[in-house]
């Protein structure tokens, strides 16, 4: 079904540059969407993906490149733009109003009305044909939308991308809240969009899908497209091989560590509603991460552990103690945690570096000048770099605001370290900080005893540069935990968007 | 100027900004002259008209800088008032209708902060307990004499924390407690019944505490229900009607001027706000508790995931801002000489207005307890100004609304660069 490149494309990126702060998100993307064709987007975590579509949706602008639709330049100001034009973008996190019936939210801003009033038999015509396209006229179209299954909603968001005549339809990651059964409606419905002429752009990680249902692929690594062609004509070896290409530099520091005894142990442990079923156990003097997609359940088991969401079966032991406990608790047994959403969890902006550096851990009666005294040394040993220590952390950079939730577990002087996406977001230099931190408690190096370190990360090259061992988590379970000499990223790649076995 | 010292003058001049309001307000009214508003009597007469809304404004602060937000005040301010006139009436001695006063805020503060953390459970359970007192007495204050004593059977038994020993003990105490109050004020069958009622709802609080079960509910609700329970209350307690007191009991000299010695210069109630700002101001900067007040409001998630007991804080927080309404309430009550349940009315919005002013976010994590009573002040001097000026009342309370407006308007500028 793939067009001939000769043809006018529907839609021709060339040169896409964009740039937030220091950090480089784009730099050159190409990318040519053919009228009536599947289009996969592939690329690792942080490869550009999102960016890529947010400046496609008009959500974002570009720094340098040139975009045209149908021939002419394509420049959407903001997203209502976009979509008038003709291109609908259909998230993860689907955009619908709960409350309001599945007639409203596909005609959501498109409402037909007479002078100030709404035509709500006009409206209901045009839903019911809208979903008819989509194969799913049965829906009921004065239904709250909050009351529909998560399959039913996307068919939703697809009937008000149909309604409104888009021309390309982009998808992403549409496949990660499915069940089997829903996947494979969700896929004779993008042939059949295909077939009326409708471009799909197909975000996913899971490569095996991507082969079925896309016509052409373009990857992404490191906000740049590196290699695209026909599906047809490239093995899975192939494409893995073009998402990872990089090798892992020197940037991580690893001394000779010895396991000690084991002070985290997880057996069968099932959460709400992720993970499905994860077993560990981590030893002193060892860092052990966990790969896998986003949304594999990496987060959810962490904070199950930590008593951040709760545990529905299954056993943890921390150090002495059984079972479940609150966060309060877990730092009384020696454990700390580094949240993933560092704006948001991580760090309270508000206040200071050294108020959030020794959060954890607070006297019972401070002054401002002790506070700063007891953190600075742990403020040095992560290199932070600010004014004062009285600054606000919201004054600082990404990178250093991470040093300091990093910091906070050496004050705490935790003995298990809970690691989430411990570099997320941050610059080369505080990242060689934080892994020489890692590796300096891992060995002991600082005159403690070495600690055990939990790492979820999504950066390979991170995980194989830091960790002794690695397990993969794939839609909420827990593989093996795999000596780190023994993997390489193509085969946790393989290992994690392999498609479920159930 | 360097980028540093232009940040240190930008600093002090957000601290000072609502003093520096506070002196333009007053060199305004200084300016414009009304008859004796410069004189000595009149600054001290504003500090007496400040104290009230300070006192309670103090605990406000704590609550808003928690991100969180307390309507029910001016209903708890007038239950307290009928609480002490009542306590005194029956004969109680001073000191214990003011304890009582101060305390009846505690409480209502405890129920407030376990059905904002969502112990909805627990609180219905202990009302069995309280409807039993009620039947049997027929005394709505005996029926408060039991809700004091379940409150503290209730603290007791849903703190995490304690072993069994010291629930027990906290059981007999209170049991002991609602005996004993209820013996004193209409002797030995009624305390029985006092201690009958606590037990049931003791019970009710043990039968329920392992429940895991929550229902958090939204501060601006669960004291919005409050705002008008608590006047309802009060009404109901003092039967329609102020409750006058006989004599002259010491407490009203709380809001009067003496002849020497530091009452000359004001009146007990002001040092009593001043005291209780100077400690809390101390708390919230000095205690770790007063950390995890600003941790809770600047990011609460961040607060759990650092291990802070958020719901227990959460509980003191409005423990101990009502508790100062409690203490406001008593400061009323000596103001207006008798307890009255229409009292205070619209209090709660001018505490809210004196915090705001003062330089606290609505959105929590920001403010200060000088900022608030600065707030407080400009108000004062505002009525106090446009009354002597002969200005009607509608015209304050435009005035008031403006200020409002432009204290925040001020403060949102001021904090762009740093967002």
């Amino acid at each position: 079904m793939a067009t001939l490149p000769a043809e006018t494309p529907r839609l021709r990126v060339r040169g896409l540059c964009k740039r937030f702060g220091p950090t480089l998100a784009l730099a050159g993307v190409d990318l040519e969407v053919a009228a009536g064709e599947v289009h996969v987007l592939l690329g690792e975590n942080g490869a550009g993906k999102s960016t890529l579509l947010g400046i496609l949706a008009g959500v974002l602008r570009p720094d340098a490149g040139r975009m045209e639709h149908d021939g002419a330049p394509w420049a959407p100001t903001d997203p209502a733009a976009a979509r008038h034009a003709g291109l609908a973008m259909i998230h993860q996190e689907l955009a619908l109003a709960p409350h309001l019936t599945v007639a409203e939210n596909v005609l959501l801003g498109a409402e037909p009305v007479r002078g100030p009033f709404l035509r709500r038999t006009a409206m209901r015509a045009a839903v019911r044909d809208a979903l008819r396209r989509v194969g799913r006229p049965e829906l009921p179209v004065d239904a709250p939308v909050g009351r529909l299954p998560i399959a039913d909603r996307q068919l939703v968001e697809i009937a008000r991308a149909v309604a409104l005549g888009a021309r390309i339809i982009v998808l992403d990651e549409p496949t990660s809240s499915l069940g089997r059964d829903d996947v494979e409606a969700l896929f004779r419905l993008i042939g059949e969009l295909r077939d009326d002429g409708c471009s799909v752009i197909y975000v996913s990680h899971f490569l095996e899908e991507a082969r079925r249902i896309g016509d052409r692929y373009t990857v992404l690594r490191d906000g740049s497209s590196v290699a695209s062609g026909a599906l047809g004509d490239v093995t899975q070896d192939e494409l893995v091989a073009a998402m990872v290409g990089r090798e892992v530099g020197d940037l991580y520091p690893r001394s000779k560590r010895s396991a000690g005894e084991a002070v985290l142990r997880v057996d069968g442990l099932v959460g709400e509603p992720l993970p499905h079923d994860a077993s560990l156990e981590l030893h002193r003097g060892e860092v052990l991460g966990i790969a896998g997609l986003v949304g594999a359940g990496r987060t959810e088991l962490l904070r199950a552990l930590f008593g951040l969401a709760p545990v529905r079966s299954g056993a943890i032991r921390i150090g002495v103690h059984h079972g479940p406990a609150s966060p309060a608790l877990r730092w009384q047994q020696g454990a700390g945690m580094v949240s993933e959403d560092r704006k948001g969890e991580g760090l309270a902006l508000g206040m200071s570096v050294a108020e959030n550096l020794a959060l954890a851990r607070l006297p019972r009666w401070l002054t401002r000048s002790g506070l700063a005294r007891d953190t600075e040394p742990f403020a040095r040993r992560l290199a932070v770099r600010c004014a004062s220590l009285h600054q606000p952390v919201r004054a600082l950079s990404g990178g250093n605001q991470q040093k300091i939730a990093v910091a906070r577990l050496l004050h705490a002087d935790v003995d298990v370290l809970l690691l989430d996406e411990p570099t997320r977001g941050v610059d080369v230099g505080a990242r060689a900080a934080i892994y020489a931190a890692i590796d300096d408690l891992a060995t002991g190096r600082d005159g403690r005893p070495p600690r055990a370190v939990l790492v979820v990360s999504s950066y390979l090259p991170e995980l194989l540069g830091t960790c002794d061992r690695i397990a993969v988590m794939a839609r909420g379970r827990l593989g093996p935990a795999r000596p780190v000499a023994t993997l390489d990223e193509h085969a946790i790649l393989l290992e994690a968007s392999s498609s479920p076995s159930r | 100027m360097s980028p540093s010292t232009t940040a240190t003058v930008q600093t002090w001049l957000a601290r000072l900004g609502p003093a520096l309001g506070l002196i333009a307000v007053w060199l305004l009214f200084w300016v414009l002259a009304p008859q004796g508003f410069v004189a000595w009597e009149n600054q001290r007469l504003m500090l007496l008209q400040t104290a009230i809304v300070g006192t309670a404004a103090v605990g406000a602060t704590l609550v808003i800088i928690a991100g969180g937000i307390d309507l029910s005040v001016g209903s708890a301010i007038a239950l307290g008032t009928v609480v002490v006139a009542g306590l005194l009436r029956d004969g109680c001695a001073a000191w214990v209708a003011g304890l009582a006063g101060v305390l009846a805020g505690g409480t209502i503060g405890l129920t407030i902060g376990a059905l904002v953390v969502g112990r909805v459970l627990q609180v219905a359970a202990l009302v069995p307990g309280l409807l039993v007192a009620w039947v049997r007495t027929g005394s709505l204050t005996l029926v408060a004499v039991t809700v004091f004593a379940t409150a503290l059977a209730a603290l007791g038994l849903l703190a995490p924390g304690l072993r069994a020993r010291g629930r027990a003990a906290v059981t007999a105490a209170s049991l002991a407690a609602g005996f004993g109050a209820g013996w004193l004020m209409a002797g030995t069958a009624a305390g029985a019944e006092v201690a009958l009622g606590t037990g049931i709802a003791a019970a009710g609080a043990l039968a329920t505490a392992r429940i895991r079960l929550r229902v958090p509910l939204s501060p601006f609700i669960v004291t919005l229900a409050m705002w008008g329970a608590l006047r309802g209350i009060a009404k109901g307690l003092g039967d329609n009607q102020p409750v006058y007191v006989e004599g002259k009991p010491w407490l009203l000299e709380l809001m009067r001027h003496g002849d020497s010695g530091l009452r000359a210069v004001a009146a007990p109630g002001v040092w009593l706000m001043l005291a209780l700002a100077v400690l809390a101001g101390a708390g919230l900067l000095c205690t770790r508790f007063g950390r995890h007040v600003v941790a809770i409001g600047s990011s609460e998630q961040t607060a759990r995931l650092c291990g802070v007991p958020v719901e227990g804080r959460k509980v003191a927080i409005y423990a101990l801002a009502s508790g100062c309404a409690g203490l406001a309430a008593v400061l009323q009550f000596a103001f207006l000489g008798m307890g009255d349940p229409t009292t205070a009315e619209g209090y709660e919005l001018r505490v809210i207005a004196a915090v705001v002013i003062g330089g606290a976010s609505l959105t929590g994590g920001v403010g200060s307890i000088a900022g608030t009573l600065v707030g407080a002040l400009i108000m004062t001097v505002v009525d106090n100004g446009c009354t002597r000026l002969g200005l009607e009342n509608w015209v304050q309370e435009i005035v008031t609304g403006v200020i409002i407006l432009a204290a925040v308007a001020v403060d949102t500028l001021r904090n762009r660069g740093a967002r």
